[in-house]
């Protein structure tokens, strides 16, 4: 079996958001549109929670939810930041 | 309820002075420990500003987010300043808040800071799980 793939080829990443941490396991077939909404549903957010989008460490913003987490280049033990895609004020 | 001590008011007074200069927009961010409630830290972004707003570099926030993590830190409460006496949210505060969670603390100081450490002039408003900003003097407590 390929390192951090279980039987059904899942693996878990792990999603920051304001510094809390959680485990989301993640299909390689799965869009990352659905991937993005179950990081979201790991945390506790207000409805309004449009503008949060998933980011690399290296603060690439994962754009198109069309892609699957393969497409995407996500692999087990990655490390995603959940976060407003824009923090600004006026 | 989040509790902050008068010396981390007063940094954020000296950052909204020093960085927006009288003329611009400034924000921090304060910070506790994840299950606490106590200010402990207040942080300054990198951000661009003007009269009229600021916007936090997005690099910036990444680093951030992640250094929280590795820190057991959670930010509590975002504090700007507005250019006059207007004390109210903009639509752009309401929707590019920092942390988009139910009780997160949003506080606005008036005349970009220049008015000293007075927080009955300043505005404190939290947000609701239905995503809806109302004020609430009572959620934060000046130590």
């Amino acid at each position: 079996m390929t390192e951090g793939l279980d039987r059904q080829g899942r693996f878990a990443v792990v999603v920051v958001y304001n510094g809390l941490k959680r485990e989301l396991q993640v299909e390689p077939h799965e869009s990352m549109a659905s991937v993005t909404e179950r990081a979201i549903s790991l945390f506790e957010v207000s409805e309004q929670r449009h503008l949060l989008a998933l980011f690399d460490t290296n603060n690439r913003e994962f754009t198109d939810l069309s892609e699957s987490a393969a497409q995407a280049g996500l692999h087990a033990g990655e490390v995603l930041v959940l976060r407003q895609s824009q923090v600004r004020g006026g | 309820v989040i509790r902050v001590a008068q010396e981390h008011v007063g940094q954020s007074l000296d950052m909204f002075l020093a960085c927006g200069r009288r003329e611009s927009e400034c924000v921090n961010y304060w910070l506790a420990d994840q299950d606490a409630t106590d200010v402990c830290q207040v942080v300054h972004p990198t951000h661009s500003g003007s009269r009229g707003g600021y916007a936090v570099d997005g690099g910036w926030l990444n680093g951030f987010f992640l250094d929280l993590a590795e820190r057991g830190l959670r930010a509590v409460a975002q504090i700007h300043t507005h250019p006059g006496a207007e004390l109210r949210h903009s639509w752009i505060d309401d929707e590019f808040v920092l942390v988009p969670s139910p009780n997160f603390v949003s506080i606005v100081v008036p005349d970009f800071g220049q008015g000293g450490p007075h927080p009955e002039t300043w505005s404190v408003q939290v947000l609701t799980a239905a995503g809806l900003w109302v004020p609430d003097p009572g959620a934060v407590r000046w130590m």
